[in-house]
Parts: C-alpha cells; sequence; structure tokens
C-alpha cells in the first residue's frame, strides 16, 4: 500500500510541477509580472527569477523520477513550496493585492486563501516524499560508510 | 543524509540553469504560436487591392479615413460588418482587420469573431494597425 501511495504522490506533485512550468514558460511575460508584483525583488532580478523559475520546477518535477537525485529533488520540491508560500504570506500580510502566478495566467482568479491551503497540501506531499526516499536511501549509505571504514 | 540531499539538489539546480540562463540571457520566447499571422504594413500596401480590409476602430474614426475599400466593423454589432463585408468578399480571399495602433486587442476579437463566421483561416491582422498605415 505504502509504494502505491509514494507513486501517487510523486505523480501528483511532478505533474503539478510539470504543468506550472509549462503555463509559465508559455507565457514569460505574466510570469515576469506575476513575480514582479509581489515586490519583493526589483524588476531586473524578477526577471531572472521568471526564466528560472521554470526550469527549477522541470528539474524538481523530472528530478523525483530519477533513483540517483530523489532525495535532492524532494529537499528541491519542498523549498520551492515553502518558498511559495513565504512570497504569497508576505504579501498577505503587506495587504498587496496579488494573484500567484503559480500557474501563468490560468490561476488569475484564485484567491490567496485557496493557494495556502493548495500549497499546504503540496507541502504536505513534499514532506511524505522526503522521508520517504530519506527512508529509502538510509541502509544505502549506512553500507556505504560501513565499507568505507 | 542532508549533504547527499544537497548534493543532488546541486546537481538539479545546475542542470536547470543551463536553459534558465540561456532564456535570461537571450531572452527567449516559449509562447505558442501566435493566433493569428500578421502582415506587415510594407507586404499590405504593395498589393493592398488583393485583401479584403476591415476596420475595426469606432465608427467617427472610420468616416474620418480608412484604408481604401475598407468595411467598417463594430463588435457590438457584428452581423452589420458582417453583411458589409460578404458583398466584396469570396472564399480565398484574405481578410486584413485593423485597429487603431500595435496589439489591438479589438482587432484580435474580430479576427476571431470572422475567423468562424466566414469558416475561414485567411484572417490576418495588420502589423501596427492603422498608426503605422502611410497616410499620403
Amino acid at each position: 500500500m505504502r509504494p502505491f501511495l509514494m507513486l501517487l504522490a510523486r505523480s501528483a506533485l511532478s505533474g503539478i510541477f510539470l504543468a506550472a512550468a509549462v503555463l509559465k514558460l508559455r507565457d514569460p511575460d505574466a510570469t515576469l509580472l506575476a513575480v514582479f508584483q509581489y515586490k519583493l525583488i526589483s524588476w531586473s532580478a524578477s526577471g531572472a527569477v521568471a526564466s528560472f523559475l521554470p526550469f527549477v520546477e522541470i528539474a524538481a518535477a523530472v528530478g523525483l523520477w530519477i533513483p540517483r537525485v530523489r532525495l535532492g529533488a524532494a529537499l528541491l520540491a519542498l523549498s520551492l513550496v515553502v518558498l511559495f508560500m513565504a512570497a504569497l504570506g508576505s504579501a498577505v500580510a503587506r495587504n498587496l493585492d496579488v494573484t500567484c502566478g503559480c500557474f501563468g495566467t490560468s490561476d488569475l482568479n484564485t484567491t490567496a486563501l485557496r493557494r495556502f491551503a493548495e500549497d499546504a497540501v503540496l507541502l504536505a506531499l513534499c514532506g511524505a516524499l522526503w522521508f520517504e526516499e530519506k527512508r529509502r536511501i538510509r541502509p544505502k549509505l549506512r553500507s556505504r560508510r560501513n565499507d568505507g571504514s | 543524509m542532508f549533504a547527499t540531499a544537497l548534493r543532488q539538489l546541486l546537481v538539479l539546480l545546475t542542470a536547470a540553469a543551463i536553459p534558465g540562463a540561456a532564456t535570461f540571457l537571450f531572452d527567449l520566447k516559449w509562447k505558442a504560436p501566435p493566433e493569428f499571422a500578421s502582415i506587415s504594413v510594407r507586404d499590405a500596401s504593395a498589393d493592398a487591392g488583393k485583401f479584403v480590409w476591415v476596420d475595426v476602430r469606432a465608427f467617427e474614426r472610420y468616416e474620418q479615413s480608412h484604408i481604401l475599400n475598407a468595411v467598417s466593423f463594430d463588435e457590438a454589432y457584428p452581423e452589420a460588418g458582417l453583411e458589409s463585408l460578404l458583398k466584396i468578399w469570396k472564399p480565398g480571399r484574405s481578410v486584413v482587420v485593423y485597429g487603431e495602433g500595435v496589439g489591438s486587442e479589438r482587432a484580435e476579437r474580430a479576427a476571431r469573431w470572422l475567423k468562424k463566421a466566414l469558416d475561414t483561416k485567411k484572417v490576418l491582422l495588420l502589423e501596427g494597425g492603422w498608426a503605422t498605415w502611410p497616410k499620403n
């Protein structure tokens, strides 16, 4: 049952990251505006973030399926979700009227609260995958350490 | 354990950095192809008689001046515009829609409507719209 649930979590998470990346790449100008509207970084820095972010999401989505980097991909996905939540939280705290921009222009009507709830689900999935990968990799690391000593 | 995760994370970030840097440095666009083909003023004006022109600007602006033989098209009453258009349009003939200037959303909406109504793919947008059309 557990492997099946993990497979489901991995599929969901990687699908979501991939969809978010594709939608951002399809409309780079909207992505740039979405990043800038958080008023956390300058316009040119927003350009850099808008250029890199979709590929980082793709790397996380693909990495979740590659055993050699799966732990890193889980950490990357976890960091991204935490980052998104922090940015969204700071915008809400500063009373900024922002659209998430997480899925390009397709989520313009999503409220911050709903996005928070969705991010919380993503965070739970990332956490589950992180702990699962840790559990999977621990015996390997231990045997490698024993071989070395 | 955490060091392994960080090492893997670094590998993934490096892999992402290559296309990310290319996109940023060369301003690459990953957009879907545009919905409508557009025609430059130079190409269009050289062969203006070949096209059926549709002017989507406000009627007062159309009355002041417009491209020769252009049909006025008001999106609030599209059927009226279509009626005038059908008097001069024949299947196979390209329709060029223009608005006031660059990236006219009204022109795009009209082009979308006409494409459906005329059941043709030969609907183009005039690059730069009326603002860039040579006026004598």
